[in-house]
């Protein structure tokens, strides 16, 4: 009865154990804003990195890329675990938007309907149907009910290239063109490309004009596949008709996307007849560079790239010229496409351990430090207690439960605050980007544009847990001499 | 004022009994090189019931007895017999049981604990016995009996102060109420008035005697204070390590 008493006692009466409950609170909070921040970036940059190429990646280098990619994907459904494929193209190219804005780009041809049983290519898309009939809505009630029925076909066709709105509106953007523009393909731009943004917040503005850019596109075909025997640059004209958010900024700020059959024929990549020596008509197969894999939930990618790498394998056997020069086609797991970039994650993830092992060692020091302090203070008290009948042990549990009193509360005080904290972050960070004018999170360095604000369970009990178990271990050796001390001697110490 | 409080857990000896016993009580202290022998042969048998004065000068020694006495300290040979039990063969725990239940001490300094006020400090020894369950299930009767006895010492108006807010008469009035509060069979006073002036040390005194006549508690207290020594019903003199009965 008398441990828990005197435990409440110098938990409310002396000050000096007050330090010891902040130092426990502030790294607490501390480590889980921090485990909370970098792992919540860590997580969202593998979920977020699987989220744009499906599970699995057939590809080969070369720029041409391969051919019998629709056999391969009939072949690929052999596999039990196979639930969606679509084949992509990427390629490098140069975007002009509306004369205004000019940058180098990654381009990517979707097959849209396809690509979005594969990837999260879909989601990441602004005009998502309920945004689509809203704003038919809105142009309904404003009578402009050719607009309104675009919108509401763009909504029924999710996820398309279709334009925003009805054809004249863009034939209007271009009056001097001797061609009918509406029918110019529909691109998707990242949201960080080329989306005008509010100078004093720094958010993306979507104005309904912005969907009536036209975007001309320079790519260059492939060399081998040209009839002239030349390559030379080719202008894709189009329309921005969304933009894609899969919040990681250089994807999303660098690259195009635009319908895979576009693209392929552009690229000279599509099916093409041709005649050999004899004069017999051929036909040259059509190619893509990439074909993306999704298998069912639950499947582990690992177990399964053995049977697609032999599909593969057989396929280029049979058709020697799939591939076109010494390139073949790989088989590769989405965390072994992003492995450079995910070694170095995890690389950040061990120095956050390392950091977490020292500031524990220095809570535990410093709780040892300050707990040292209250034993020697207290000697009298520990031979006054000894001499109405406290045994060693309890004396010893009087300071254990002291330690591990101040653990649970400064660690619960240090939840509370690294909760406040993580869950407010990202206005904690807009105030202060604006108030003191300090900008910790670039976007262009941590690839997201939000800091992550969610809390991991497990990492909450762990971290918590080795916060109460560190003040209990501060307070081992203090203990330890408290109990050890023959009372006369205390009670003489001055 | 009443006395209840006073009366003795257990009714007194019919036959005045040993109730502690010492024979050839050594102890020494380290002193750099040499060692100082304060406790050469100490005999000594107090009966139950008995106020035993140790006088003698300061640093003879007697504070030292008085703490071997009570189980709060290791000597260096001969015999503590507490109850027929000799305590030297008693476990840690076994002692400290022994200083919690049978044994009371009331010291020069008070030493009381300064968080606690003085309802708490009284009810340390029985917070000490009990577990937590035990103490809450009886925590009115425990309650009870430290104010009865704060209120024997004319202490039931500060109950809720703590020892700081106190005079030294009223703190040393306070340790005799912890002493008291598990109903010891001995008490022991080292130097009790050494840190009071005159008139309050009289009052001190005067409960402890009262302790004696009226609730027959065996007492033994140690003071280089002859005047004090004297209300004792024996006085004995520690000089050179050795006790002998104080020449009258």
């Amino acid at each position: 009865m008398y441990k828990l008493h005197l435990i409440l006692k110098y938990l409310r009466k002396r000050r000096i154990a007050w330090v010891s409950l902040i130092a426990v609170m502030l790294c607490t909070a501390m480590v889980l804003i921090v485990i909370s921040v970098m792992g919540g970036w860590l997580r969202m940059f593998r979920q977020t990195n699987h989220g744009l190429i499906g599970d699995l990646i057939l590809s080969c280098r070369s720029m041409d890329g391969f051919s019998h990619y629709e056999e391969l994907i009939g072949d690929l459904r052999q596999v039990p675990e196979f639930e969606a494929a679509a084949p992509l193209i990427r390629t490098g190219g140069v975007i002009n938007i509306r004369n205004a804005f000019h940058s180098i780009v990654q381009v990517v041809g979707y097959d849209i309907k396809d690509v979005a049983k594969v990837n999260n290519f879909a989601q990441s898309l602004y005009w998502q149907p309920d945004r689509l009939y809203a704003k038919a809505d809105e142009y309904q009630k404003q009578g402009a009910l050719e607009d309104a029925a675009a919108l509401r076909a763009k909504a029924k066709a999710f996820p398309s290239w279709d334009k925003l709105f009805a054809p004249d509106t863009y034939r209007d953007q271009l009056p001097a063109a001797k061609m009918d523009v509406s029918q110019w393909t529909g691109m998707i731009v990242g949201t960080n490309l080329a989306l005008p943004r509010n100078p004093a917040t720094g958010q993306v503005e979507r104005p309904d004009w912005v969907y009536q850019y036209w975007v001309h596109l320079t790519v260059v075909p492939s060399l081998e596949r040209a009839e002239s025997g030349l390559s030379g640059s080719t202008v894709i004209p189009g329309w921005m008709v969304d933009d894609s958010h899969t919040k990681v900024f250089i994807v999303d700020a660098n690259t195009v996307y635009l319908p895979f059959d576009v693209l392929q024929q552009r690229l000279n990549m599509d099916a093409r007849p041709y005649s050999d020596k004899e004069g017999h008509q051929l036909t040259i197969p059509a190619r893509c560079s990439e074909v993306e894999v999704k298998l069912k939930p639950g499947s582990d990618p690992y177990a399964a790239k053995p049977a697609i790498e032999q599909i593969v394998a057989k396929l280029q056997q049979k058709y020697p010229d799939m591939v076109s020069n010494e390139y073949p086609v790989t088989v590769e797991n989405w965390d072994q496409r992003q492995s450079d970039i995910l070694e170095a994650v995890e690389h950040e993830k061990m120095l956050l351990v390392i950091l977490f092992a020292i500031i524990s060692v220095v809570a535990i020091f410093l709780i040892f430090c300050i707990f040292f302090m209250i034993v020697v203070e207290k000697t009298r008290d520990i031979g006054i207690i000894k001499s109405v009948g406290a045994t060693s042990g309890g004396v010893a549990a009087i300071f254990l439960g002291y330690g591990l009193t101040i653990g649970v509360i400064g660690a619960g005080m240090g939840l509370l605050l690294g909760y406040l904290v993580v869950h407010n972050i990202n206005q904690l960070h807009a105030w202060m980007s604006q108030h003191l004018g300090v900008t910790v999170w670039n976007a262009k360095t941590y690839l997201f544009d939000t800091i992550p604000n969610t809390m991991e369970t497990r990492d909450v009990v762990v971290i918590v847990t080795v916060a109460i178990l560190s003040s209990v271990l501060g307070a081992v050796v203090p203990a330890l001499r408290a109990a050890r001390m023959n009372p006369v001697e205390a009670l003489r110490w001055e | 004022m009443s006395s209840t409080a006073f009366q003795p857990a257990r009714p007194p000896a019919l036959s005045a009994s040993v109730i502690l016993q010492a024979s050839g009580l050594r102890k020494s202290f380290r002193m750099g090189e040499s060692r100082l022998e304060v406790l050469e042969r100490v005999d000594l048998a107090v009966r139950t019931g008995e106020f035993v004065a140790i006088e003698g000068r300061s640093g003879s020694g007697k504070s030292t007895l008085l703490h071997i006495l009570g189980a709060l300290d290791e000597y260096d040979g001969g015999t503590v017999i507490f109850d027929g039990q000799d305590i030297s063969r008693l476990g840690s725990a076994q002692r400290s049981a022994l200083r919690n239940r049978q044994f009371g001490f009331v010291f020069q300094f008070y030493h009381l604990l300064p968080e606690l006020n003085v309802l708490e400090n009284t009810m340390l020894a029985a917070m000490i016995e009990r577990s937590w369950l035990n103490f809450h299930g009886h925590k009115a009767q425990i309650k009870a009996r430290a104010r009865e006895l704060l209120s024997e010492l004319g202490m039931d108006q500060r109950l809720r102060h703590r020892p700081a807010q106190l005079s030294g008469g009223e703190r040393q009035r306070v340790a005799i109420a912890r002493a008291l509060m598990n109903q010891p069979r001995v008490l022991f006073a080292d130097e009790p008035t050494g840190n009071l002036d005159f008139d309050t040390g009289r009052q001190i005194m005067a409960v402890l005697e009262r302790l004696h006549r009226q609730g027959n508690k065996t007492i033994i207290m140690v003071t280089h204070d002859r005047s004090l020594a004297s209300q004792a019903d024996r006085i004995l003199v520690l000089q050179n390590g050795v006790l002998r009965p104080a020449e009258t």
